[in-house]
């Protein structure tokens, strides 16, 4: 006869796990080409900037994406974006101020 | 002031520091590697006749905004050069009179100056948006040599 010793199982009880929505965890991407060269602050105070050129393909989030293809700085080539409603667009473009070189160099 | 080519700029292509032609993939260092600068002129009087290198008196304080590398269009017949525009997006700092686009050697010491503008339509520039420079698409593109 062999008894078994008497161990006290405990087992955690399972936990469900929690799942997000996709768009919570990664911003969607939309392939774009600048049709500029681009530039932003990504950290102003310590001078870190990101950049784009012009013609190259690049993935943004969607969000970005599309306010910059409202503002005339790229062309989306992959993906979806939400419509850009009359208001929005007024409102984009009042952001973009353009300096003209027209016929004035050197 | 009027818009121009620094002198020493011109030296410098004459001997054959710096060549505008496009490259797909331009690097810092290298000399087809140039810049757009947004200056503010308060910080920085131009003199395109003694300036040389980025560390001219002055210039460090009044760049408000630099761009990446730029997109060129190869140098073309009669010296008209040519580059896709600059874009700086959400921009701030102080009011900007000037534009200038000097050649990234990697350090202000070396980064050679090369164009002026302080006469453009939409120049002086307030700082807060975006702001997009677009070279002329008439005869002389960004300059002509």
């Amino acid at each position: 006869m062999f008894n078994h010793p008497n161990f006290i199982r405990r087992r955690e009880k399972l936990k469900p796990v929690e799942f997000q929505p996709v768009s919570e965890v990664f911003e969607p991407q939309v392939g774009v080409i600048p049709k500029s060269d681009l530039s932003g602050w990504v950290d102003r105070r310590r001078k870190v900037k990101w950049s784009m050129s012009a013609g190259r393909k690049y993935y943004l989030n969607e969000a970005k994406a599309r306010e910059f293809e409202t503002k005339g700085f790229l062309d989306i080539v992959s993906g979806a974006v939400a419509p850009v409603s009359d208001d929005e667009r007024a409102e984009f473009l009042s952001q973009v101020t353009r300096i003209s070189m027209g016929g004035t160099n050197g | 002031m009027a818009n121009g080519f620094y002198q020493n700029g011109m030296k410098h292509v004459s001997r054959g520091n710096f060549k505008w032609i496009f490259d797909a993939t331009p690097t810092s260092g290298e000399d087809d590697a140039f810049r757009t600068y947004l200056v503010d002129t308060a910080d920085y009087t131009v003199d395109l006749a003694t300036h040389e290198f980025r560390d001219a008196a002055g210039l460090a304080a009044g760049i408000e905004e630099t761009s990446g590398l730029m997109t060129l269009v190869d140098g073309a017949l009669d010296g008209i050069i040519d580059a896709s525009d600059v874009v700086f997006t959400g921009t701030a700092g102080d009011t900007c009179e000037g534009i200038l686009v000097a050649q990234d050697e990697g350090s202000a010491a070396a980064d050679r100056l090369f164009l002026w503008w302080d006469t453009a339509s939409g120049l002086p520039v307030t700082l807060g948006g975006d702001v997009t420079v677009a070279w002329d698409n008439g005869a002389n593109k960004v300059a002509k040599l």
